[in-house]
């Protein structure tokens, strides 16, 4: 079993992550964690990879949805370098779905923007992730991590709302032994 | 005073197709799908080239080295997850948002 995601607090008021230099409001009630994107899958990320805040938003059917400036100046990656791999209609306009490593850094146990030292977990994507023009309708505001790559990557998670932390973990061997839940 | 909204540009026009490689590959694993789906790889991933299965893993990383190890550009394979899909790989996605 893998703990991705530990105690991580979410907060009932407004809160401030710093990307870049840049400030970035979280407001109250966005459960964030932290990203990284390479080019390819294949590239692996490190803890030197250039993280960005996302949301974790269990009503967002894609595995990972991003606008092309935080693409860009976030993740230090030229939207047109990414290969494509299909297409998604949202809201009766289609937008690309585009291969590319995302991964998911893990947390010291308790806070939301310190890390454990151990590199970031691969987090698997069949139909890649989609990136929105910035001027379209509906793009994002902060990427968007979806429920779709809770599923592909078989992770568990667990929201204590009355503590406000969330964890989330990979599935071990108990779970898959007995298909608890 | 009311400021009237910026046209939207449409997109619709949007006609990308997976490259010739890559299609095949797709039109392979939806061929193969619903075997698998009665086997015990559900929740596993499938990689082709082509035709050809290439390899049935646990992640998707294994067959992304695979892949790369072969030398391989991604226009030519497909990675998919062995899951109940409703539409194929290489049809628009129905997604929100």
């Amino acid at each position: 079993m893998t703990a991705l995601l530990r105690r991580m607090p979410f907060f009932n008021e407004t809160s401030f992550a710093t990307v870049r230099g840049e400030a970035v409001r979280i407001k109250a009630h966005q459960i964030v964690a932290w990203a990284s994107l390479t080019l390819s899958p294949a590239h692996q990320a490190t803890t030197e990879t250039p993280r960005l805040p996302v949301i974790l938003d269990t009503g967002n059917t894609q595995s990972f949805s991003i606008r092309e400036s935080h693409l860009r100046r976030w993740a230090g990656i030229e939207p047109a370098l990414l290969r494509r791999l299909g297409t998604t209609r949202h809201g009766g306009r289609v937008f690309p779905l585009h291969a590319a490593g995302l991964w998911l850094h893990r947390n010291r146990p308790g806070e939301r923007d310190a890390f454990a030292e151990q590199s970031p977990y691969f987090i698997q994507c069949e139909a890649g992730v989609v990136v929105h023009p910035d001027h379209a309708p509906g793009a994002p505001r902060l990427p968007l991590f979806g429920l779709r790559a809770l599923e592909e990557n078989r992770l568990h998670l667990k929201v204590n709302a009355a503590r406000r932390r969330v964890s989330l973990r990979s599935t071990d061997w108990v779970t898959r032994l007995f298909g608890w839940w | 005073m009311s400021t009237v909204p910026e046209p939207v540009p449409d997109n619709s026009a949007d006609d990308w197709q997976p490259p010739p490689g890559m299609r095949r590959s797709m039109e392979a694993y939806w061929r193969d799908l619903p075997a698998l789906l009665k086997s015990r790889h559900r929740g596993k991933w499938v990689g082709y080239h082509g035709d050809v299965r290439i390899a049935i893993t646990r992640t998707q990383l294994e067959l992304y080295r695979e892949f790369d190890r072969r030398g391989l550009d991604h226009s030519e394979y497909w990675i998919g997850y062995i899951a109940p899909a409703e539409e194929a790989p290489w049809e628009i996605q129905d997604g929100d948002p």
